[in-house]
């Protein structure tokens, strides 16, 4: 359960995160983060939350859409710190 | 109350109004006869009208100007006499001009001659004057005898000398006469120019005028008398939609209206019946429940209900298995997961650069996330309860009915219920002041493991919490690494006689939690933790760890957890060891 938040992260689909808060929910690691440009220079306002899964060692990163624990991440996930 | 019962209710009332709704008078009836009749007279001859007028508006050459004589036949000639006679005075003016220039010439030639000749006789009236004085004077001196001329030479000479005298008055004279007829000439060429001026700017007048005619010419249709006309129109059409509505409104006849009405609640019932049969089905697709659902509905009749209960009839409906693959309705949290949201591998985690933390911290970052929690906030609520609505339909149907077997239709949810304790960490943020959770990761333990709950029946009275009780494990203030203590139980559903059913298991004084998460030595920096099914943050203020939880509104409201740093670990002791495992 590695804390990544300030973070970049890379994903397959070549796009960037910046990851602004870290939550453990039954040892899941879930983030709030926002989309940064190519550059690394710039944050965009596109906000996600992510869901990291370790599958045979790989690491995957889901966006959250289950309506009810984008509402409990929200509750407790404040603003940018 | 659900939907159902209200449209029910509705009609309830609507056949009660319907009974209630007093025929018309008779003779109010004639008279409103009458008056359609001249309604309907009306309407014809405003149609009538009204489509003329639309006709007429159509067409455009219906609008076109007529001119007068002036302005079709005198005006142009006039024009065309002005032009004309400009034309001609200019080239009187002209050839005028060229006469005066020739005269001008010949009375300069003329002069010149003159001229050569006065010359020429000056001259040789010069050298007889010479001759007769050297005469004069050697004959007076008595010398040089060849040079004495005689008498009569002397009068010739002196006649001769008299005529070109006379010749040279002559010569001038006609200079004279040539200089003023040059100078003459010369005024009427100026003059003649002065003219050729005036009519010059005349004629430029003229072509303003012109111009100006056909720049300011009226359009050759009279828009005026089509606004005129399209006003008309839009009178006789409101005049006619007037006297419709008030047909309309003498015709109207409330009955109709109602039962309409009534009948289309009644589709409605209907539709709502089919829906909530195949979402009943599909409730049954879960392993965990029972394969048949037999549903007795049965409404509550009131008065005039009764008579409906022919169109309303109670139904017993029995329901068979439904093949999960076969379904035609997906499970709504797999319906509302969209393709782009499928698991992407991480490729690369990199160090933010500082620009980034920078951002991170501005007003529009913060701004624009509070817009976004804010907004995905109320897609998830609306969502939840699309998917509520949608799983729950037969919920809402069967809570009416008594008998009905109560069905948990949110079984296969397996989120958190957001008023219950969630066991929720949230990290903090690695600070140079923080060590790395690497660190702490060992002390992360995972709850304890317990024997599962034996399922109670509804008919248990009270569940036997002792043997669910659990102590949690005391610090050791030497020991770094202590297990993580969480008491998992789950909710009691006495409901749900099928489902595993957890006892809720009574609070528990004064337990111990680990601390996951580090406080920042900054004075006010905020760690959220999870203790035993609360969220807390901790305040360092003035070196004392302070504890705080949210409330409903995400404020600050204290809280009774205790908190206790020893070394490198924290721990917090909190009054609450209940967490509801999900």
């Amino acid at each position: 359960m590695e804390n990544r938040i300030n973070k970049v992260i890379k994903l397959s689909d070549n796009k960037l995160y910046y990851l602004l808060k870290q939550a453990v929910y039954n040892n899941d690691s879930y983030y709030t983060a926002v989309e940064v440009t190519d550059d690394m220079q710039a944050l965009t306002e596109e906000f996600t939350l992510l869901h990291e899964i370790n599958e045979d060692g790989k690491i995957f990163f889901a966006k959250v859409v289950e309506p009810k624990m984008i509402q409990m991440l929200l509750k407790y996930m404040k603003v940018p710190e | 109350m659900n939907i159902e019962e209200k449209l029910r209710q509705s009609n309830l009332l609507l056949k009660q109004l319907l009974l209630h709704t007093s025929p018309v008078a008779e003779d109010e009836n004639k008279q409103n006869e009458e008056e359609i009749e001249a309604i309907d007279e009306s309407i014809e001859k405003y149609e009538a009208e009204v489509e003329e007028l639309k006709q007429k508006l159509a067409n455009e050459d219906n609008y076109k100007r007529t001119k007068s004589d002036f302005e079709l036949n005198e005006r142009p000639l006039v024009e065309e006499l002005i032009a004309e006679s400009i034309s001609a005075e200019r080239e009187d003016i002209f050839k005028s001009n060229q006469l005066y220039r020739k005269q001008q010439e010949q009375q300069t030639k003329m002069l010149g001659v003159y001229n050569g000749e006065v010359s020429k006789l000056k001259d040789e009236i010069k050298n007889i004057e010479v001759r007769l004085n050297k005469d004069s004077i050697a004959k007076k001196r008595g010398i040089a005898k060849k040079l004495h001329l005689s008498d009569s030479e002397v009068v010739d000479l002196q006649l001769e000398l008299n005529y070109k005298q006379e010749l040279i008055q002559e010569g001038n004279q006609v200079i004279e006469i040539c200089a003023e007829e040059i100078r003459r000439y010369g005024r009427l060429i100026t003059e003649n120019n002065a003219r050729l001026k005036t009519l010059t700017e005349k004629e430029q007048r003229l072509s303003d005028l012109l111009f100006a005619k056909e720049k300011k010419a009226k359009s050759e249709i009279d828009k005026y008398k089509i606004r005129l006309d399209q006003d008309e129109l839009s009178k006789k059409i409101s005049g006619l939609k007037a006297l419709k509505n008030r047909k309309e409104f003498l015709l109207y006849d409330p009955s109709e209206e109602i039962k309409k009405q009534i009948k289309q609640n009644e589709e409605i019932l209907a539709t709502l019946e089919k829906t909530t049969t195949k979402l009943d089905e599909e409730t049954v697709i879960d392993e965990k429940w029972p394969k048949t659902i037999i549903y007795n509905k049965e409404d509550t009749k009131g008065p005039v209900e009764e008579k409906m209960s022919e169109e309303v009839q109670p139904t017993t409906t029995d329901f068979k298995p439904i093949d999960p693959a076969k379904s035609i309705i997906k499970a709504p949290e797999k319906a509302i997961v969209k393709e782009d949201d499928t698991p992407k591998e991480l490729i690369e985690i990199l160090d933010a650069p500082q620009e980034l933390k920078k951002q991170k911290l501005s007003d529009k970052v913060k701004q624009a996330w509070t817009k976004w929690r804010d907004k995905a906030i109320a897609t998830a609520v609306a969502a939840a309860i699309t998917i509520t609505a949608g799983m729950g339909l037969s919920k809402l149907v069967n809570d009416s009915d008594k008998e009905m077997p109560n069905v948990d239709i949110t079984h296969q949810d397996n989120l958190p219920n957001l008023d219950e304790n969630i066991d929720f960490t949230i990290k903090p943020e690695i600070t140079p002041n923080t060590p790395s959770n690497d660190e702490n990761k060992e002390d992360i333990s995972q709850p304890e493991d317990f024997a599962p709950v034996e399922p109670i029946t509804p008919e248990v009275e009270k569940p036997v919490v002792e043997e669910t009780k659990q102590e949690a494990p005391k610090v050791e203030v030497t020991t770094p690494e202590i297990p993580e203590v969480e008491v998992e139980t789950s909710e009691v559903k006495p409901q749900v006689p099928q489902e595993e059913v957890k006892p809720e298991l009574p609070k528990e004084e004064d337990a111990e939690v680990k601390l996951e998460g580090i406080v920042n030595n900054s004075d006010i920096e905020t760690t959220v933790l999870q203790t035993e099914g609360e969220f807390v943050d901790i305040l360092l203020k003035n070196g004392e760890y302070v504890c705080v939880k949210y409330g409903d509104n995400g404020e600050n409201v204290p809280s009774e957890i205790t908190i206790k740093y020893i070394g490198t670990d924290m721990y917090i002791y909190s009054p609450i060891v209940n967490t509801k495992s999900l």
